[in-house]
């Protein structure tokens, strides 16, 4: 269709204003982050008359930012590969195999999706922290996370699996090829464009994770950057520039994540959608 | 030709579908199981022993009307992020899918505040909304803007779905863009030769092929909004004067600020039957439109 030429650089502006409205609070984090507590109290949205590089260092230290940095990540690495393996091993019976007790299984897994985490949240402290004994650990964290996500997994995964013909198992059985080695020889390698997706959503998930790591870590040294988020805000809450250098320091490694991977979480947005 | 051999069938079920299924029951069903239980007792989150009171929980719940209140202002929230986001959303997944130039960078730009955690979002609005609103309403006189939103009990709520709109709307316009990408462009076209104005094409041509658009991400956005906790906690923390708590906050505090667990575990037990109240709901929908397509 053919539009007129001034309609087409209204729609521009338009685009261009509403984009900024999406990322001025960011733009503000930073601005802010490079100025005095002093400056940005007297304006927030004045330019830095000087560079104040030394929030950073100093947001550094007192958010442990590496050790934080260091726990956020064996998470989101660990709850990542399970759910890439048992989801995907568990779509593929799904998939290729017909039996009620694994539709039954199935369906009741998607249907647990949209249950709201705190119908969880208590008992699984009492049971994790005080039953087993694991306090202060990211071991009930990565296993927890790990059964949040299965359901998500296998459905997405099982839409994928179901557009790859049965010939290709078939094929490869007469070849003489176990289910094992077919599932992880010939199967799974044809996976990757689901599986980019699926790991892209979960890691964003658990990354930004608060809550569920919040009920069961306490020391320092295990704390993951959500949390050191909060614990850095509220213990520091005067001192303004410090905060918004931890705060951009925190929001960087998901943004640089985010612009390498924008197509398949784009994606995976559209996918995810669907359940429920 | 799998299904056929009942031993290999098996020995397949067993090593590749039981964990997961393994993972899921301990994890997600027998915690609800057992969370069932714990809204029957009275228990302190700290000793080990509790005592069974069996209703008791439900009817303090019920009788509460903190309970009544925060489950009222979690409704009203849900409502204006509803309708606000959802609008937006829509109006941005039809402005990025018109012949507009670089609408993939706009895109991408956007929804940035999705990438964002909730806490983090939470803590950079306090500041814009403390200092950075405050400063726009003294430099233009305004009092309504001077004093900070975030004080004001009454309006508190309001900037809560402001900002929760704010990052939601960027979450469903993917969908809505998706959704508006599918529609023909050859009917469109017949729609325009045929008379018809922007707005009717709009009306009559774009948003019925988009349907099921439209109700996933109304579901989606009322099922989030109930459930919304993250921006609650670092935006307001229920405050001024608890008039922001909503529901799954004022879980959070009855466990482990009164440390009342029995009580807590109660109010998720009723925030589950709503969710999955709308669930049903969303599913039952979702069908009826199928058969009619």
């Amino acid at each position: 269709m053919v539009e007129k030429r001034s309609t087409k650089v209204w729609l521009f502006v338009l685009a261009v204003a509403i984009t900024a409205f999406y990322l001025f609070p960011l733009v503000l984090m930073a601005l802010n982050s490079l100025k005095t507590t002093g400056q940005f109290t007297m304006n927030p949205f004045s330019l830095p008359t000087r560079l104040v590089v030394e929030n950073y260092p100093q947001a550094f230290t007192q958010m442990h930012f590496l050790s934080s940095l260091k726990n956020t990540f064996i998470l989101t690495v660990s709850i990542c590969a399970l759910v890439a393996v048992f989801g995907s091993m568990a779509a593929y019976v799904v998939s290729r195999v017909k039996s009620k007790f694994v539709s039954f299984f199935y369906y009741f897994m998607i249907a647990s999706m949209c249950a709201p985490f705190q119908a969880f949240m208590i008992p699984l402290v009492k049971l994790y922290s005080a039953r087993l004994g694991f306090s202060n650990s990211l071991i009930p964290i990565i296993y927890i996370g790990t059964g949040l996500n299965m359901a998500f997994a296998m459905f997405l995964v099982r839409g994928f699996l179901n557009t790859i013909p049965m010939e290709i198992d078939q094929a490869a059985m007469i070849d003489g090829c176990g289910s094992v080695r077919l599932f992880f020889h010939i199967i799974l390698p044809m996976l990757t464009p689901i599986m980019v997706t699926l790991l892209v959503f979960v890691a964003m998930g658990i990354w930004n994770d608060y809550l569920l790591s919040s009920l069961f870590l306490q020391t320092q040294d295990k704390r993951t950057l959500p949390m050191m988020i909060r614990v850095f805000c509220a213990q520091y809450s005067n001192d303004y520039s410090p905060m918004m250098a931890g705060l951009v320091m925190s929001i960087a490694p998901m943004l640089i994540f985010y612009l390498i991977c924008q197509k398949q979480i784009l994606a995976g947005v559209v996918q995810g959608s669907v359940k429920g | 030709m799998l299904a056929k051999r009942g031993w290999d069938r098996w020995k397949l079920i067993l090593l590749f579908f039981c964990p997961a299924v393994f993972i899921w029951l301990t994890t997600m069903l027998i915690p609800f199981l057992y969370g069932i239980f714990i809204s029957f007792t009275k228990w302190d989150g700290i000793a080990d022993n509790y005592t069974l009171i069996g209703l008791a929980n439900y009817e303090k719940v019920f009788n509460t009307s903190k309970f009544w209140m925060s489950l009222q202002r979690t409704a009203i929230y849900t409502v204006g992020t509803v309708i606000l986001s959802n609008v937006v959303a829509l109006i941005l997944g039809l402005l990025l899918t018109s012949s507009l130039k670089g609408r993939n960078a706009f895109r991408t730009a956007i929804y940035v505040p999705n990438v964002v955690g909730g806490v983090a979002m939470g803590y950079i609005w306090q500041y814009i909304f403390n200092y950075g609103f405050t400063r726009i309403g003294q430099q233009l006189g305004a009092d309504w803007l001077a004093t900070s939103m975030l004080s004001d009990p009454s309006k508190a709520l309001i900037a809560l779905v402001v900002v929760s709109s704010w990052q939601l709307s960027a979450y469903l316009m993917i969908i809505y863009v998706a959704g508006f990408t599918n529609v023909p462009g050859e009917l469109v076209e017949a729609a325009r030769v045929d008379g018809a104005n922007a707005w009717r094409v709009f009306w009559h041509v774009r948003m019925p092929m988009i349907r099921p658009s439209v109700t996933i991400c109304l579901f989606l956005a009322i099922v989030r909004s109930f459930m919304v906790f993250e921006i609650n906690l670092s935006l307001t923390d229920g405050g001024p004067f608890n008039s922001t708590e909503m529901i799954a906050l004022r879980i959070y505090n009855t466990a482990y600020v009164s440390l009342k667990f029995g009580n807590a575990q109660a109010q998720a037990v009723v925030l589950f039957v709503i969710v999955a109240f709308i669930s049903v709901l969303q599913a039952y929908f979702t069908q009826k439109r199928e058969v009619q397509m």
